[in-house]
């Protein structure tokens, strides 16, 4: 009994000593640690601040970070949240979690990616696109309509519309176009799988010949050497940016505030569409021209839409 | 206190080891409080009749699986004169769920349905029934097998199976809630549960919501720990001994060694295979040795403080069914409410640096997994005897009830350990920022490909399982010398 007191008091000190004091700012990021972790390194190359991140996994769809700040509004021990997409963000916004600040070094990027009141601002995007194998599809698709068709009859796959950029992909159609696309791509063999990363896997074995995902997860696949190719669905695109926010009450919040400034700028941007993910600066002309309009605000506000989409794909 | 007045199962005698022992107990079920309080509050309710559905089939067939292979193999264990089968039956709870829809991704099979899912779980799941049963088997008493022989050789039938017949069966429920509770593997295939009903509505705030969805579950999870605090627990009164041999022995044994090979050897040489060499392998392990000594510290901790815990006073409680209930809610549901008690409490900053939190909802999590094992571990008769020999309460606690204990302490730490190491919700919920365990790095990299980054992560991860059983199990048996005389 006294080696496993002793043993308990070992691990409570271990646990109780994780704490450091070296200048540091607190990122919460659901962006994938991949693509997370350079830029994090370059920040506490230039600024020499250390960047203490916490991640979110795929497996917790993103309900784990934004939970976590609702649940530490009391005490905030985040900094800055930056998140894939901006519906969670806008999510936090109309609970008041976030902190409006307008970093400098975004005024040059268009209004339609900034938040109006100024909580987050949107940066590097991805988009929503068709993925197709090159080996078994000659002639891709050019909508997203075209996959209802009879020629792509148990040939398509998709994520569950209910998380993720899915979800949004189906807020941004709108109640009507998204429930009837869902229930023709249903009637059409539809195989619905959990992530976006599947849906490429499933392509890129050929047990599926298109599908519909998002770019990174096509620029990761091509760069392993899958035969896959993307198109830009001309019956409208959704761009999807990062957006980045200060914690309201943030217990570093002049770091996060240069945190922010850091992220936002142009040469961010540029190092992430350098980056594995190819994210498409949202400052110049490499985002597609026929984009679907989306308030974020409304994907979480959505309950009816998913509550249709459940019904009709049997969710 | 005399001997009638004494609580059957006090090995110690003391009121204040029973009463820490119980309000440390209430104390792990605050974090469930405190997310039922927020699901009070909250209001909304639902239920969803084809989530039900499939979390019925899944987990039954998970659970029925798990019994097919985890009952011969208990069989083979209890037969067995050496450690390492044990250690080694362990593994194969580390793959984790996700990996096994990889695998049938990367088998190009038809799109699972619950069932199928169900199947995958089973993978991961069988050695709960098979351990529960070879402990279960080790206490018949040597007498009740001679006899059995000598009244005609059915030893089986007549002594084995009933005894092993409520393990069994408990160990069967046991993956029945655990399969009922998993996320990763129907997410993957979008076959809607409950739990990911309870993701669904606790991302969209709705906890109440995600209370409702849960109520059966728990529910269910209560009414077993019920079930279980009125099955009899026979405690070992001497050592037993081997009873099967010939035809039937081959056959327990050929049952564990295929289940084992298919879930443990086969995604090791898989994983070995991906990784490609040794060098790599160390290139990685390096890498993320913070995140592996990290999982290790954490896992370790909730292991020991648990297992401490249960050491106090180990005994029944009334409350035994809401720790089962803990153990079959999502891991997040904890975590979410030791955030919010932390934030009630005002503790939430300072401790937001260190992982106490984070031990904190792996220990309300797996309060249930380290108490059973240790619940009454000697036969009163003992502690009478001891009583009656005027034997001192802690030398009758050091030479009665410590030898008893001991065993059951290691192999519970260990199952709590191997739990802890692949739990994920919780240490995105409560990890500090600059950390992450290495299930964490895994599942981050998944993502992007189950590549040789990955599989190296999953080796490491099995070997510590399989290490830490083996020298958990070693520790339980120098168990002290017991009580002569």
């Amino acid at each position: 009994m006294r080696h496993l007191n002793r043993l308990f008091a070992l691990c409570v000190l271990a646990l109780a000593g994780c704490s450091r004091g070296a200048p540091h700012v607190v990122v919460y990021t659901s962006v994938d640690e991949i693509y997370a972790r350079d830029v994090f390194e370059a920040f506490t190359r230039e600024t020499g601040v250390r960047v203490k991140a916490v991640f979110d996994t795929e497996e917790a769809k993103t309900l784990g970070l934004v939970n976590r700040i609702v649940a530490e509004r009391a005490s905030p021990q985040a900094d800055v949240f930056w998140n894939g997409e901006c519906s969670r963000t806008a999510q936090l916004k109309a609970i008041g979690a976030l902190e409006p600040y307008a970093p400098a070094s975004a005024k040059d990027i268009a209004a339609e990616w900034r938040d109006a009141d100024g909580a987050w601002t949107g940066f590097g995007a991805r988009a929503r696109v068709i993925v197709y194998n090159t080996k078994r599809v000659a002639e891709p698709p050019k909508t997203i309509a075209e996959l209802a068709g009879p020629e792509w009859r148990g040939r398509i796959a998709m994520a569950n519309p209910l998380f993720g950029t899915t979800a949004a992909h189906m807020v941004a159609l709108g109640e009507e176009e998204a429930v009837k696309l869902a229930a023709a791509l249903k009637a059409n063999g539809l195989r619905l799988v959990g992530g976006n990363s599947h849906v490429r896997d499933l392509v890129a074995r050929g047990d599926c010949d298109a599908g519909i995902t998002d770019t990174d997860d096509v620029w990761i696949g091509k760069q392993r050497g899958d035969p896959i190719e993307m198109v830009f669905p001309a019956d409208g695109t959704l761009v999807i940016p990062n957006s980045a926010a200060l914690v309201k009450g943030a217990p570093n919040a002049a770091r996060g505030r240069a945190f922010l400034d850091w992220l936002l700028r142009r040469e961010t941007e540029e190092m992430l569409a350098k980056g594995p993910s190819r994210q498409m600066p949202v400052r110049g002309d490499a985002l597609p021209a026929a984009r679907l309009r989306i308030d974020w605000s409304r994907v979480a506000a959505s309950e009816e839409l998913f509550r249709r989409l459940r019904s009709v794909l049997e969710l | 206190m005399s001997l009638l007045r004494r609580p059957p199962w006090n090995p110690d005698g003391s009121r204040a080891s029973q009463a820490g022992a119980r309000a440390i107990g209430l104390l792990l079920l605050a974090p469930l409080g405190a997310f039922a309080a927020e699901a009070a509050l909250g209001g909304g309710l639902s239920l969803s009749t084809r989530a039900w559905g499939n979390t019925l089939a899944l987990a039954g067939t998970a659970a029925l699986l798990a019994l097919a292979a985890g009952v011969p193999a208990g069989f083979a264990l209890a037969q067995a004169r050496r450690r390492w089968p044990f250690a080694l039956t362990l593994v194969p709870m580390l793959v984790p769920p996700a990996l096994w829809a990889a695998l049938w991704m990367a088998l190009r099979l038809p799109t699972p349905g619950a069932a199928a899912c169900g199947l995958m779980l089973a993978a991961g799941a069988w050695p709960v029934v098979a351990l529960l049963v070879a402990a279960s088997l080790a206490r018949i008493p040597r007498a009740q097998i001679d006899a059995a022989e000598l009244a005609g050789g059915r030893v089986v039938r007549t002594v084995a199976w009933p005894h092993a017949r409520p393990a069994a069966l408990a160990g069967a429920l046991v993956v029945f809630l655990l399969g009922a509770s998993e996320f990763s593997v129907p997410a993957t295939f979008a076959v809607p549960t409950v739990s990911s009903v309870i993701y669904e509505k606790m991302s969209a705030f709705e906890f109440a919501a995600a209370l409702s969805a849960a109520l059966p579950l728990v529910a269910l999870a209560g009414a077993l720990a019920f079930v279980l605090r009125r099955v009899p627990a026979v405690p070992q009164s001497a050592p037993s001994r081997p009873f099967l041999s010939g035809a039937p022995l081959h056959a327990a044994r050929a049952i564990a060694a295929v289940a084992w090979l298919a879930t443990a050897a086969l995604p090791a040489v898989v994983f070995a295979r991906t990784v490609g060499s040794v060098g790599r392998f160390a290139q990685v392990v390096s890498i993320h040795a913070e995140s592996l000594a990290w999982s290790a510290c954490v896992a370790g901790a909730a292991a020991g403080l648990l297992v401490a815990w249960a050491s106090l006073s180990p005994t029944r409680s009334r409350l035994e069914p809401l720790w089962l209930a803990a153990l079959v809610l999502p891991g997040v549901v904890p975590a979410l409410g030791a955030l919010t008690l932390a934030g009630h409490l005002g503790v939430q900053a300072p401790l937001a640096q260190s992982g106490a939190l984070l031990v904190l909802a792996l220990m309300t999590r797996f309060a249930w997994v380290a108490w059973m094992p240790l619940r009454e571990p000697v036969e009163r008769a003992q502690l009478e005897a001891a009583e009656l020999a005027a034997m001192p309460r802690a030398r009758a606690w050091r030479r009665v009830t410590l030898p008893a204990l001991w065993p059951r302490a290691a192999a519970a730490g260990a199952i709590v350990f191997v739990l802890c190491l692949g739990e994920i919700g919780p240490c995105v919920l409560l990890g500090p920022p600059g950390r992450q365990t290495a299930v964490q790095h895994m599942f981050n990299w998944m993502h992007y490909g189950y590549d040789e980054t990955v599989a190296a992560m999953a080796l490491v991860l099995m070997a510590a399982a399989a290490l830490f059983s083996w020298v958990a199990i070693h520790v339980g048996r120098r168990a002290p010398d017991p009580v002569a005389g």
